[in-house]
């Protein structure tokens, strides 16, 4: 484990001395998708849709007693907020429906690839 | 030790029943075999659902068993088995971190898409890790989202995101436990 360790110390430091070209070669040879568990939140999904971010906030403000960020975390952390269900428990499960089926569609594309 | 879930079709469990694990090489998809991971059979509920809802992901949205004769669920059980040193561990904090600190340094200097970004970083970090060590890990252990979807079990805060085991020497899969057929998918 020491010896990892140090590696990957090594591996920090020589990255100083990595111009912008070596750094993007070395990313750009990486295979990528082996991990990745990008959720977007609010913003991405209404840049993945081209939705405009100040009507579909200005849409959920004046519809609902929740704002588009706090479904947005919502679904991002997945987590039951007790407080949050208290207070918004009914008008998130009127939406939650539209807002997942958004989510989903615009995490398609980037959520864990595993065969 | 440690087990893992798998969530496929049937006709795909079948040829593991027959051959085995195949290793996906395909590029965009990483190469390695995915399990959800697990070391106590108390949690072997909160292992399927996660199983399950990563087949109903792949068969509803991403239609990666259309050509399958039998695309209906099923979840293979199995056990896996490798030495400390074969394990790169992302969670173990000291790790973390370095990922972190590496994340920190390299991704504002990097140029691609934000998704595109996050998997060729770890792939990154792996491949310096395995070239200076000059050696391969068998498996990497990493929490991941949980699937769409995925029946509530316990709050975030007690479970934590669930924990992923890419295995990438399919040797480490010793055993194959069990395949289950889930009929009310």
């Amino acid at each position: 484990m020491s010896k990892l360790l140090e590696i990957l110390d090594s591996i920090i430091v020589e990255l100083d001395s990595l111009s912008d070209e070596q750094l993007q070669k070395k990313f750009e040879s990486a295979k990528g998708g082996l991990i990745s568990s990008m959720v977007m939140d609010g913003q991405q999904i209404c840049h993945h849709h081209q939705l405009d971010i100040p009507l579909w906030s200005e849409f959920f403000s004046s519809n609902y007693d929740v704002s588009f960020d706090d479904v947005s975390l919502f679904y991002k952390t997945a987590s039951v907020d007790q407080e949050m269900l208290i207070k918004h428990g009914k008008i998130i499960s009127r939406i939650s429906d539209v807002f997942i089926e958004a989510a989903e569609a615009a995490n398609d594309e980037h959520y864990l690839m595993a065969a | 030790m440690m087990k893992g879930t798998h969530g496929t079709c049937v006709s795909r469990a079948n040829a593991i029943e027959i051959s085995g694990f195949k290793k996906s090489e395909n590029g965009l998809r990483g190469s390695g075999t995915y399990f959800w991971g697990y070391t106590r059979d108390a949690l072997q509920d909160y292992v399927r659902n996660l199983a399950i809802s990563w087949w109903r992901y792949a068969h509803t949205k991403k239609h990666y068993y259309k050509d399958d004769q039998n695309p209906r669920c099923c979840v293979v059980y199995a056990t896996l088995e490798a030495g400390e040193d074969d394990i790169l561990d992302f969670e173990n904090q000291a790790i973390r971190d370095r990922f972190y600190e590496f994340a920190i340094k390299t991704k504002p200097r990097l140029t691609g898409e934000e998704s595109d970004i996050i998997s060729r970083l770890y792939d990154m970090f792996i491949n310096e890790a395995e070239d200076k060590l000059e050696k391969e890990f068998r498996i990497i252990h990493v929490k991941v989202q949980q699937p769409p979807n995925t029946p509530k079990h316990l709050s975030l805060d007690i479970t934590g995101q669930p924990s992923c085991y890419v295995v990438k020497d399919l040797s480490c899969i010793t055993t194959i436990d069990k395949f289950e057929e889930v009929n009310d998918e």
